[in-house]
């Protein structure tokens, strides 16, 4: 049986954790509300953490997802049902789109996991290759609801970036979540990836073969050709991908 | 990611450093202006330092070899290592580019 969640912030109001305890029946941390990350670095921890956070930046993340946490989640919206996730062994991060876009979050997770678990460094490596591509998908076509177009050309790029940072900016699009679940229960290693979009038919995409000659849109392939197995959920919201250790 | 590149009679290289993803366009788009403006028959990627790319990395390749391949220069990809020899390889590049240890 897991070990049960305790509860932590950094950045966030003292009345939010205690909200959120009462909410889950989770106990909280010593640190508290405000300080949990420095607490953390000090090595002062027990059990299993999930930490709510405010601001984030790539060195705070990484210090969010160091062992004994099993949960970050950026303080923002209805946090309830994403702690109902947190694997039984394993580790969550859930982010709005903004935040995620702005971070190296592939990187973050796939380091914390080889600190939780053993992972051989060519499985880590092309784990965060899938995840990246995974993430991009669902902030990018997902969450911000950018249509998949062809690039043939930088300035095709250019303005893809425009339309990313303008829809980023509004909140009824950036504010949306991603939640990423590592969990390493069993002999592999499954990474899913959820969005709060509209839904994605990845099924004419998979069944293609790729153009080699293809300068995006690529991604999806990239992922298929990694993964051990790819599974498609919730109407192309989530994708769960399994990789051997 | 950050670059440095050197020109020398017929030939271009090009020193990659980090990670190469889709918010490097720009430097991309610096990199083939340069390509545009010489005589080079030789464009070098050296990705000795290179430590991750992404699919949006890989087009932006191929990107580059369309503008070299109007100029009827060579693009070479010299000394990946690790994720991104194993992407180069899984992508087939070594069909679409020359690719050097």
């Amino acid at each position: 049986m897991a070990s049960p969640i305790i509860l932590c912030g950094d950045g966030v109001p003292e009345a939010l954790v205690a909200e959120i305890a009462e909410g889950t029946g989770c106990a909280i941390w010593g640190p508290g509300a405000n300080h949990a990350l420095d607490a953390l670095d000090r090595g002062a921890a027990a059990g299993r953490l999930a930490i709510l956070v405010g601001e984030l930046d790539d060195d705070r993340l990484t210090r969010a997802l160091r062992p004994p946490v099993a949960a970050c989640i950026e303080a923002n919206g209805d946090l309830l049902p994403i702690m109902a996730e947190i694997p039984a062994e394993g580790l969550l991060i859930s982010l709005t789109t903004a935040t995620g876009y702005s971070l190296e979050v592939a990187r973050a997770l796939c380091d914390a996991v080889a600190a939780h678990t053993l992972v051989g460094e060519k499985t880590r490596q092309m784990m965060e290759l899938a995840l990246h591509e995974a993430l991009v998908n669902a902030m990018v076509h997902g969450n911000l609801e950018i249509v998949s177009q062809s690039k043939d050309s930088l300035d095709d790029f250019v303005l893809f970036c425009q339309i990313v940072e303008t829809r980023l900016a509004a909140p009824e699009f950036g504010g949306r979540r991603v939640v990423i679940i590592a969990d390493w229960s069993g002999e592999t290693i499954d990474v899913t990836v959820t969005d709060n979009g509209p839904g994605y038919d990845h099924g004419p995409v998979l069944a293609r073969p790729i153009d080699l000659n293809k300068k995006s849109g690529r991604g999806l392939f990239l992922i298929k050709d990694i993964c051990r197995s790819v599974a498609v959920e919730d109407e192309g919201r989530r994708l769960v991908m399994r990789f051997g250790r | 990611m950050q670059y440095e590149t050197t020109e020398r009679p017929g030939v271009i290289e090009v020193t990659l450093h980090g990670r190469i993803t889709y918010s490097d366009h720009p430097s991309f788009r610096n990199v083939m202006a340069q390509i545009k403006e010489s005589g080079a028959t030789r464009l070098v990627f050296d990705l000795a330092d290179v430590e991750f790319i992404d699919s949006a990395g890989l087009g932006m390749l191929l990107m580059v070899r369309d503008t070299a391949s109007q100029k009827r220069a060579e693009v070479v990809l010299r000394r990946s290592r690790g994720q991104v020899q194993r992407i180069f390889a899984s992508s087939k590049f070594e069909t679409l580019f020359t690719v050097e240890d």
